[in-house]
C-alpha cells in the first residue's frame, strides 16, 4: 500500500515508513543534510533538513518524519529558508572558515551549502572569539582530525559503532565547546577507519596520507574496481596527469555499500611506483616489438615442457586469451595466488585476489609448487599485486608484468603490461559478480594492455585464441 | 502559613518528618495499600479525574501519561525526576528532605497504575543530601515490606533506586534523563519513540517530576474531588511554589492553584524586600517568558491565567526582580546558563546559546553597537522549534523577552558604553 504525498506541489507515491528525505531524494528533490547517512542510523542534530509540513506549526527535520497519507511538504519555502541560512550560520559562527587550506574544500559540503543556500556576509563581531579547540590531532596511524572544522553531525561516532564495530570515538564537553575525541587512551586504529574522510562533511577528518597532497578539483574521477581482494569494492579512482592521488569507495549497494577498507585504498601506490614501463631482455631494455618478436623465437624454440602461470587477479580477458596461448603452444597451465588470509567482519575477503572465482570458472587449476619443477620454460602473467613465485625465481622464465618485481628481475624476457589502472577488463567476485572496469589512466612508457600483448604473441605463433 | 491546604507540605517541620515512624503515624502508605486494592486502570483513572497536571513544567495530564503506557508483557518503568535544575527551583529538594516518605508511597501507587515493576528516581548529583536522605528512606519502605516482593500480599514486586546524575541540566530533560540513567551521555532523543513505546532499555516508560508523584497519595486516600476542591477548575489541586530573588521571605510555598501571583509576592512572602518596587517577574523558572510589573496585575499561579498573560506556570520557580536591576546583566547570568548547560548536540542549540551569551556579555560591558540587539533577538528566533529537546526555546525565551521588554536598557548600555547605573542589582542577588 503506497502513501500519497504532495512535495512541493508534485505528487508523489511513497512506501509506508519510508522518511520525506529519503522520498525526496529518491525522486529528485534535494534537501540539503549533514548528520543523515543512507547507511547509518538517524541522529536528527543538524538541523539542515527541515521542512514545512502543512497544518503543522513548527519546521520537522525531514530525515526522522515518516511519510503519512495527504502530508503536504515544502522543502524551499521561505520559512525552511530561512532557516536554513541559520543552521548554517550557527555552524559557521565557530568554524575556522580556513578553506584555502583546508583539504577538504571543493569537496566540502558546508562549503558548497554556504554557497547554494546562504551566502549572506557574516554576522559575527570581531570581538566575538571563536572557540578554540585541538587542531591537527593525530587521531591513530592514518587519521588526523581538526576539532575547530567539526560540526559534530556524530557521522563518524555512527559509523565506528555501527558499521566498523569499533567503540572509540565519542562526543565530549557541551555547547559550543563539544568536541569530538576518542575515550581516553584510545585510537582510531581500525582497517575501515579512512571511510571517516568520506562521510565526514567537512575537513575535520583528513587521511594522512592525502594530507595537503592535492586539491581536489585537479583530480580527475574515473570509476574503477578495486583488485586487492575477491570482494572487488567499486572505487573511484582520482588521478592528475598519469599520478593517482587517492582510491574511493564508489556507492553500490551489492557489493560495498558505501565503504572500502584502508588497505586498498592505500593500495594506490603500486600503481605510481616501481612499474616496468619497458620490456627487458636479459636485464637490458628492448623495444615492445622487438620484445614480441623475441617471446615468440623463445617458445617456438623452446622444446622442453612450458607452464603458464597467471595471478588470479589478472582479468578474465586475460585468463581466456592466456589460456588459448598456453595451450597453443602445447603448455600446461595453473593459476596462482595472493597468501590467503581470513575473511573479515565487513568486506575484506581471505582470498586475496580479484578474480579467482572467475579463473577457477575457466577450469585452470592452481598451481602447486612442485609443479615447477618439471618444467623447462615458464610464461608467467603477474598483476599488481601478486606475490613472487619463489620456486621460479633463477628458472627459465618469460614474465608479463605491470611491476618490477623480482620475477621480472629473475626472467630471461619480461613484458610491460598495464595494470587494472590502465587497462580494461571484468572481474569475478568471489559471489560470482562480474564487474568491467575500464581505464582510468593512460598507458605507461612501452607497457601495453596484458591482452593486446598476449593477441600479438599468439598471431606472430600463428594462434587463433 | 495560615490556612492554606497542605497536601505536599503537610508533615514538614513535624519531628523526624523524614522518618518512615513519622510518616506511618500519619497514616503513610495507606493510600498505598488502598491503591493496590483497587483496579490498576482505576487508579490511573483517579489520577486523571482529580486533574493532577505534571509539575515539572509542562502540565501534562498525569494520568493520562500512565494510560499511554502499552498493555503488553514488556518490562516497565517509572522514572521519577529529580534533576531539579530550572533556576529558581527548589521544590523536589524540600519534599526528599522533608517528606520521603510521601514520595515514595506516590511512587509504588504510580508503578501499580502503569504495571511498571522497576522505579527510578533520578536525582541531581548536586542533591547529595537528598539523595542519602531518599535511599535511607527506601531502605526503610524494603524493611517494612512496602517495596520488594508481594507488596501488601499482592502479587505485585517493585524495586526502587536512586539514580545519581553528574550535573547537567539537560538531564531533567525525559530523553536525556533515560540516556544518562542507561550509563550514556545525557543527550535528548529524537521522538518517536516516545518513552511509553520505547524508553528506559527500550522498555515503556513513564517520566514523572518528583512532585507529581508526590501528590497522588492524597488523591487515592481522599478521592479526585477532594484534590479538585483546591484550585481552578482546569488547574486543580495545590503547588510548591519556590519563590527567590529580590524578596522579603524567599522559601518554598504550598498554595492551591489559581492563588494571585502579587498576594504570593506580597502576603505570602512578605513583599519586595527592602520594601523596594517590583520591576517584574520570572513567575514559572528562567525558562518562561518574563513579566513586567503592570503585566503581573491580576495575574493568578495556574497554567491557563499565566498562558493568558504570556508566560507559563512552568515549575512554579517565581523569580522576583526589584526596580534598579540591570536586566542586561541578568539575561547575561542567564544566557551563560544555557551556554554552559546546552548539550551540544543540535546545531542552532549549541552554537546558539554561546553566541547569545558573547552578545548579552559585550552588551553589559559596553562593547556592543545597536545592531547587536538585533542580532541577538534573532539568534532567539533562529533557535526557537529547531531543535529535538525545548532546551533551545528555554534559551531563546529570555533573549528574545528581555531584548524586547527592556529594550531601552539595552540601548542604554549601547550609548552609555556600559552599565548606566554602575551596580547591576539594588540588593545582593538571592
Amino acid at each position: 500500500m503506497g502513501v500519497k504525498i504532495k512535495i512541493n506541489g508534485r505528487e508523489i507515491s511513497a512506501e509506508p515508513g519510508q522518511t520525506i528525505l529519503q522520498v525526496a531524494l529518491a525522486n529528485g528533490i534535494y534537501i540539503p543534510h549533514f548528520c543523515y547517512h543512507p547507511r547509518l542510523k538517524i541522529r536528527g542534530s543538524c538541523r539542515m533538513c527541515l521542512v514545512e509540513i502543512e497544518k503543522n506549526p513548527k519546521l520537522q527535520i525531514s530525515c526522522a518524519t515518516q511519510v503519512q497519507e495527504g502530508m503536504v511538504i515544502e522543502t524551499h519555502s521561505p520559512e525552511v529558508k530561512k532557516a536554513r541560512q541559520a543552521v548554517l550560520e550557527f555552524m559557521l559562527k565557530n568554524h575556522p572558515i580556513d578553506c584555502p587550506i583546508c583539504d577538504k574544500a571543493g569537496e566540502c559540503t558546508l562549503q558548497d551549502y554556504y554557497m547554494e543556500y546562504d551566502a549572506k556576509p557574516s554576522r559575527l563581531s570581531p570581538l566575538d572569539a571563536k572557540v578554540n579547540k585541538g587542531k591537527r590531532l593525530i587521531m591513530g596511524p592514518s587519521l588526523v582530525l581538526d576539532q575547530e572544522r567539526c560540526i559534530i553531525c556524530h557521522r563518524c561516532i555512527r559509523f565506528m559503532r555501527e558499521v566498523a564495530k569499533d567503540d572509540c570515538l565519542t562526543d565530549a564537553r557541551r555547547g559550543d565547546r563539544t568536541i569530538i575525541t576518542t575515550f581516553p587512551g584510545e585510537e582510531v586504529n581500525n582497517p575501515y577507519s579512512l571511510n571517516l574522510t568520506d562521510i565526514c562533511p567537512v575537513g575535520a577528518w583528513t587521511g594522512r596520507d592525502f594530507r595537503f597532497k592535492k586539491r581536489v578539483w585537479f583530480l580527475t574521477k574515473s570509476p574503477s574496481i578495486c583488485p586487492v581482494c575477491a570482494r572487488g569494492c567499486n572505487i573511484e579512482i582520482d588521478h592528475e596527469n598519469g599520478i593517482i592521488y587517492r582510491l574511493r569507495p564508489r556507492e553500490n549497494e551489492q557489493v560495498n555499500q558505501s565503504w572500502m577498507c584502508d588497505e586498498g585504498r592505500l593500495a594506490y601506490k603500486l600503481i605510481n611506483e616501481n612499474r616496468l614501463i619497458r620490456a627487458l631482455k636479459d636485464k637490458k631494455e628492448l623495444s615492445i616489438n622487438e620484445a614480441l618478436d623475441s617471446a615468440v623465437r623463445l617458445m617456438n624454440e623452446h622444446k622442453g615442457k612450458k607452464l603458464g602461470l597467471i595471478s588470479a587477479s589478472a582479468s578474465q580477458e586475460q585468463a581466456k586469451a592466456f589460456k588459448g596461448l598456453v595451450q597453443g603452444i602445447g603448455g600446461e597451465l595453473r593459476f596462482y595466488r595472493r597468501r590467503p588470509g581470513e575473511d573479515d567482519f565487513l568486506l575484506r575477503k581471505g582470498d586475496r585476489d580479484s578474480n579467482l572465482a572467475g579463473i577457477k570458472g575457466l577450469g585452470i587449476e592452481e598451481m602447486r609448487g612442485a609443479d615447477i619443477i618439471k618444467f623447462e620454460l615458464l610464461v608467467v602473467l603477474e598483476s599488481l599485486y601478486s606475490e613472487q613465485i619463489e620456486p621460479a625465481l633463477g628458472r627459465k622464465t618469460l614474465v608479463l608484468s605491470p611491476k618490477r618485481s623480482e620475477m621480472v628481475e629473475s626472467s630471461v624476457l619480461a613484458l610491460p603490461i598495464a595494470s587494472y589502472a590502465e587497462d580494461e577488463g571484468t572481474y569475478v567476485n568471489f559471489e560470482g559478480k562480474e564487474q568491467r572496469f575500464y581505464p582510468a589512466l593512460e598507458l605507461k612508457g612501452d607497457s601495453r594492455p596484458g591482452l593486446w600483448v598476449i593477441k600479438e604473441m599468439a598471431k606472430k605463433l600463428g594462434l587463433e585464441i | 502559613m495560615r490556612d492554606f491546604p497542605k497536601i505536599l507540605s503537610a508533615n514538614w517541620g513535624k519531628e523526624n518528618s523524614r522518618s518512615i515512624e513519622t510518616y506511618l503515624a500519619g497514616g503513610g502508605y495507606k493510600s498505598a495499600e488502598k491503591a493496590l486494592s483497587m483496579s490498576p486502570e482505576k487508579v490511573a483513572q483517579e489520577v486523571l479525574d482529580a486533574g493532577l497536571r505534571g509539575r515539572g513544567g509542562a502540565g501534562f495530564p498525569a494520568g493520562r501519561k500512565w494510560m499511554f503506557m502499552p498493555k503488553d508483557n514488556r518490562p516497565k518503568y517509572l522514572c521519577v525526576n529529580a534533576d531539579e535544575g530550572e533556576p529558581g527551583t527548589f521544590k523536589d529538594r524540600e519534599i526528599m528532605r522533608n517528606d520521603p516518605h510521601m514520595l515514595i508511597e506516590g511512587i509504588i501507587i504510580a508503578s501499580w497504575a502503569m504495571g511498571a515493576n522497576n522505579a527510578y528516581v533520578y536525582i541531581r548529583g548536586e542533591f547529595r543530601e537528598p539523595a542519602e536522605i531518599l535511599e535511607k528512606a527506601i531502605e526503610e519502605a524494603y524493611q517494612k515490606g512496602f517495596l520488594g516482593q508481594r507488596i501488601f500480599g499482592k502479587d505485585f514486586n517493585l524495586n526502587a533506586w536512586v539514580h545519581r546524575g553528574a550535573g547537567a541540566y539537560i538531564c531533567g530533560e525525559e530523553t536525556s534523563l533515560i540516556e544518562s540513567l542507561e550509563g550514556k551521555r545525557g543527550q535528548p532523543r529524537i521522538r518517536p519513540p516516545f518513552p511509553p513505546q520505547r524508553g528506559v532499555f527500550d522498555m515503556p516508560t513513564t517520566v514523572n517530576n518528583v512532585e507529581t508523584i508526590a501528590s497522588v497519595p492524597f488523591i487515592i486516600r481522599e478521592g479526585a474531588s477532594a484534590y479538585r476542591k483546591f484550585g481552578t477548575e482546569k488547574s486543580p489541586g495545590t503547588k510548591l511554589f519556590c519563590i527567590s530573588g529580590h524578596i522579603s521571605k524567599p522559601g518554598v510555598y504550598e498554595l492551591p492553584l489559581g492563588y494571585p501571583l502579587m498576594k504570593l509576592i506580597n502576603e505570602v512572602a512578605g513583599g519586595v524586600i527592602n520594601g523596594l518596587k517590583l520591576k517584574a517577574v520570572i513567575p514559572g523558572g528562567s525558562s518562561t517568558p518574563i513579566l513586567k510589573a503592570e503585566e503581573c496585575q491580576g495575574v493568578n499561579l495556574d497554567y491557563e491565567s499565566l498562558a493568558q498573560a504570556g508566560s507559563m506556570l512552568g515549575s512554579g520557580a517565581v523569580i522576583v526582580i526589584a526596580e534598579g536591576t540591570c536586566m542586561v546583566k541578568l539575561l547575561e547570568i542567564l544566557t551563560h546558563f544555557y551556554a554552559h548547560e546546552s548539550c551540544g548536540q543540535c546545531t542552532p542549540c549549541r552554537e546558539g546559546t554561546g553566541w547569545a551569551h558573547q552578545i548579552a556579555k559585550r552588551i553589559y560591558q559596553g562593547k556592543a553597537e545597536l545592531k547587536d540587539i538585533d542580532v541577538l533577538y534573532s539568534l532567539g528566533e533562529n533557535m526557537l522549534g529547531r531543535t529535538i529537546c525545548p532546551l533551545a526555546d528555554a534559551a531563546s525565551c529570555p533573549i528574545m523577552n528581555f531584548t524586547k521588554k527592556f529594550r531601552e536598557e539595552f540601548e542604554a548600555h549601547i550609548k552609555h558604553r556600559g552599565c548606566p547605573q554602575g551596580k547591576p542589582f539594588p540588593v545582593e542577588w538571592k
